[in-house]
C-alpha cells in the first residue's frame, strides 16, 4: 500500500518535473535578477536607495492606490455582470453563448486602441458630436480603464461561470423547483454554491491580470494617477540608469502579490465552496 | 485566455530579467583616440561592407525619409549600409545598451549610432557607455564651430567628443491665422488667452517630451518658482479644465488640427510645415515665438562603446556634417531644419544654404535663445510638475 503511494507520488513528480523546471529557471531565475537590478544601479555600489526612494514617493502612493481601486471595480463589475449574462444565458442555444463569449479572443491591445480612436480627446465621437459630454478616456477616476477590463473579463468570466451550470446543474435546480422552493432560494442554495468556486478563482485571475498589465492603462488611462505597472516603466524612461532599480523595486512588490494572489486562487480552486 | 496571456507576459519578462541578471556591471569603454583625416580615411576603409544599425526616435515620417532617401544612398556610395531601427523613445535605445552592459557584452553590441541629446545622453555617459573622443576627429567637423555652447555643450553637459552634431532645434508655437488673428506675443499673453477663451489652451503632460520642454520653456523665461506659479494659474483655464492633458504632442497636433484648441507646439522649428504637408494642419497654419525667448539645443549622434560596427557609425556620424546633406535637411521642402554647421567656415558652399527658399512655415527668426537647462534638472522639473501640477488637479 505504502509502496503503491510512493509509487504513485514519484510518477506525479517525474510528470511535474518539466513544467516546474522551466518555472524555477524562469521565476527564480528572474526574480533573483530583478532583486539584483533593485539592489545594485548600474556602476554603483549596492544600495537600499531604490527601495527607500520608492517608499518615499507619494507618487508611487498614488499609484498603489490607483491600481487597486481599478483593479478592484473591474472585477467586481465584470463578476457581476458575468454573473447576469450567465443567468439568462444558461438555457439558450450555442449561437447566443459564442456571440456572448465573442470578446474573450481579442486582445486587450486592441480593444483599447479602438477606444482611443473613438472615444479619446480629438477621436472620431469627439469629432462627429463636437465634443463628448462625458470623459471616458483619460478620465483621472480610471473609467476608460474599468470600461476596456469589464467588457474583455467579463465574457472571460462568463464562461467559466456557464460551464459550471450545466446539466447536473439544471437538474437539482428543475428538482428544487419541483419542491416548490423560489426563485430566489434556488439562486441562493442551488445556482450560487455551484458557481462560486469558478467565479472566485476567475475572478482573483482576472485582478492579478488588471494588477499588473501595463498595456491598457497606458492606451486610455488618465495623465495621472499612473498605475504600477505604468509607474515602473515612467521610472525607467526619468533616469535611465537608477530608474532601472526603483522600476525593479517596483515589479518586485507587484510580482509579490500577483504570487500572493495565485496561492489563494490555488487555494480557493481546492476548495469546492470557492474559498 | 487570461491565464495563458499572463503567463506568456510574465515569461518574457522574466526571461528578459533572467538573462540580464548574468552578466557583470563592469564599466568598460573603449577609447577610440582623437583621429587625423588619413586616420579616418583607415576608418573609411574598415566601415566599408559594414551596416550600421541606427537607432532613433521613429515618429517623425519626413526624418525617416530624409535618412532613407537622402543620408543611405550617400552612405551606400561609400559602401556603408544603413540599418534604421526605429524607437518610440531614444531612452528604448539607451536601455538596449543598458542591457547589454549588465549582461557583460562589451562587443558586438546591437546598436551602432543613437540619434540623441539631453538626458539619455547625460546618463550615458555617466554611466561610460558611449565611445570616446571621436566626434572632434571627424573630417566634415571642421564645418562646425567648436566654441559655440549649443555644440560644446548638450543641455549643459560637456559634450568631450563623445557625440557629434546633426540637428538644431527651436521650441515653436502653432497658430491658425484663420482663427487667430494676433497670436500670443509672450507667455503673459498666452496665459491671458487661455483665460478669455478657457479650454482653448493645453500641452502634452511631461514627461512627454514636447510636454516637459514646454516647462522648461516658461521655466527658462520665468524662474522656476515663477514658472510653476504660472502653470498652476494657467491649469484651469486649459482643456478639459486641466483634468486631462494630451499625451503626447502628436495628441495635441490632432486637438489643433481639428480646431478644438488654437495652438499646437513642438521642439521641432519645422513642425508646421510638416503639419500643412500632410494636410493635418489647415493652409492657414503659422508658426510664432514668444518674445521670452524660444527653447534651442542642438541633437546629435553618439556610437555606443560596445558598437560591433563603430568604424561604419563615424563614417555615418562625418556623413550627417557634409554641406550637402546639412542643406538638403534645411530645405522646407525635406525637413526644414536649421543647420549646425557654422555658415562662415563654408566658404563656397554657402550658397547651398541660399537656396532653402522662404517658407511661411518656417520661422527666419526663432527671438531670443533660451539655453536649455541642464540634463540632471530635467527629471527634477518633470516630477515637481507631476507633483505640484498635475496631482494637485482639480
Amino acid at each position: 500500500m505504502t509502496g503503491a503511494r510512493w509509487r504513485s507520488g514519484a510518477r506525479d513528480a517525474a510528470l511535474l518535473t518539466p513544467a516546474l523546471a522551466v518555472l524555477a529557471l524562469l521565476f527564480g531565475g528572474a526574480i533573483v535578477g530583478v532583486t539584483r537590478v533593485s539592489l545594485i544601479p548600474l556602476g554603483q555600489n549596492a544600495s537600499l536607495d531604490a527601495w527607500r526612494d520608492l517608499f518615499g514617493d507619494p507618487l508611487f502612493g498614488d499609484a498603489v492606490v490607483f491600481t487597486l481601486r481599478t483593479a478592484l471595480i473591474s472585477t467586481t463589475l465584470a463578476a457581476l455582470v458575468a454573473l447576469g449574462l450567465a443567468l439568462a444565458a444558461q438555457r439558450r442555444g450555442t449561437l447566443v453563448r459564442s456571440l456572448l463569449a465573442l470578446p474573450v479572443p481579442v486582445p486587450h491591445l486592441l480593444v483599447a486602441t479602438v477606444a482611443v480612436v473613438w472615444l479619446a480627446p480629438g477621436g472620431l465621437a469627439d469629432r462627429i458630436l463636437g465634443g463628448l459630454p462625458v470623459t471616458l478616456v483619460r478620465d483621472s477616476g480610471g473609467l476608460g480603464i474599468v470600461l476596456v477590463y469589464v467588457y474583455k473579463e467579463a465574457p472571460f468570466l462568463l464562461l467559466l461561470v456557464l460551464a459550471a451550470l450545466g446539466r447536473g446543474h439544471q437538474e437539482s435546480d428543475e428538482a428544487a423547483a419541483a419542491l416548490g422552493v423560489t426563485p430566489l432560494q434556488r439562486l441562493r442554495w442551488v445556482t450560487w454554491p455551484t458557481v462560486r468556486s469558478p467565479l472566485v478563482v476567475g475572478s482573483i485571475v482576472v485582478f492579478a491580470f488588471a494588477l499588473g498589465a501595463f498595456e491598457v492603462p497606458l492606451a486610455v488611462g488618465p495623465s495621472y494617477p499612473p498605475t504600477i505597472a505604468e509607474y515602473a516603466r515612467q521610472a525607467t524612461q526619468g533616469d535611465l540608469i537608477s530608474g532601472q532599480s526603483t522600476a525593479a523595486a517596483t515589479l518586485l512588490l507587484s510580482a509579490a502579490g500577483s504570487i500572493a494572489l495565485a496561492a489563494l486562487a490555488v487555494r480557493a480552486a481546492r476548495d469546492p465552496q470557492g474559498g | 485566455m487570461i491565464p495563458r496571456r499572463l503567463a506568456l507576459t510574465a515569461a518574457l519578462t522574466l526571461v528578459s530579467a533572467a538573462l540580464a541578471a548574468c552578466g557583470g556591471s563592469d564599466s568598460n569603454s573603449t577609447p577610440a583616440g582623437g583621429s587625423s583625416t588619413e586616420g579616418f580615411s583607415s576608418k573609411r576603409e574598415a566601415a566599408s561592407g559594414q551596416t550600421v544599425r541606427w537607432w532613433m526616435y521613429g515618429g517623425d515620417a519626413k526624418v525617416n525619409a530624409y535618412v532613407d532617401d537622402t543620408v543611405a544612398p550617400a552612405a551606400r556610395k561609400l559602401g556603408v549600409r544603413i540599418e534604421r531601427v526605429p524607437v518610440a523613445d531614444t531612452a528604448d535605445a539607451v536601455q538596449r545598451v543598458v542591457a547589454e552592459r549588465r549582461a557583460g557584452k562589451t562587443s558586438d553590441g546591437s546598436v551602432d549610432l543613437i540619434w540623441i541629446n539631453g538626458e539619455n545622453f547625460a546618463s550615458g555617459k555617466k554611466a561610460g557607455l558611449w565611445l570616446e573622443d571621436w566626434a572632434t576627429g571627424l573630417p566634415n567637423s571642421r564645418f562646425v564651430d567648436p566654441d559655440d555652447p549649443a555644440i560644446r555643450t548638450d543641455f549643459q553637459v560637456p559634450v568631450d567628443g563623445q557625440e557629434s552634431p546633426w540637428q538644431r532645434a527651436a521650441f515653436v508655437f502653432a497658430s491658425d491665422s484663420d482663427r487667430t488673428d494676433t497670436p500670443p506675443s509672450d507667455l503673459d499673453a498666452l496665459l491671458a488667452y487661455a483665460e478669455e477663451n478657457p479650454g482653448r489652451v493645453t500641452y502634452p503632460a511631461p514627461p512627454d517630451f514636447t510636454g516637459s520642454a514646454f516647462v522648461r520653456q516658461v521655466v527658462a523665461a520665468k524662474g522656476e518658482d515663477a514658472g510653476f506659479e504660472y502653470l498652476k494659474q494657467l491649469r484651469p483655464f486649459l482643456y478639459r479644465a486641466g483634468k486631462t492633458y494630451p499625451k503626447s504632442e502628436a495628441e495635441l497636433s490632432r486637438l489643433f488640427g481639428d480646431g478644438q484648441v488654437d495652438f499646437a507646439m513642438s521642439y521641432d522649428p519645422a513642425f508646421v510645415n510638416s503639419g500643412v504637408r500632410k494636410g493635418q494642419f489647415p493652409r492657414t497654419a503659422r508658426p510664432f515665438s514668444l518674445s521670452d525667448g524660444a527653447l534651442q539645443n542642438t541633437s546629435f549622434v553618439t556610437i555606443p562603446a560596445n558598437a560591433a560596427n563603430p568604424e561604419g557609425a563615424q563614417v555615418i556620424a562625418d556623413l550627417l556634417l557634409s554641406p550637402q546633406l546639412q542643406a538638403a535637411k534645411a530645405d522646407p521642402a525635406s525637413i526644414g531644419n536649421p543647420t549646425v554647421l557654422d555658415l562662415g567656415r563654408l566658404g563656397d558652399r554657402r550658397s547651398l544654404f541660399s537656396e532653402a527658399e522662404d517658407s511661411p512655415y518656417v520661422l527666419a527668426e526663432y527671438g531670443r535663445t533660451l539655453a536649455e537647462l541642464p540634463a540632471d534638472r530635467v527629471e527634477e522639473l518633470e516630477r515637481r510638475w507631476m507633483l505640484e501640477v498635475l496631482r494637485q488637479s482639480p
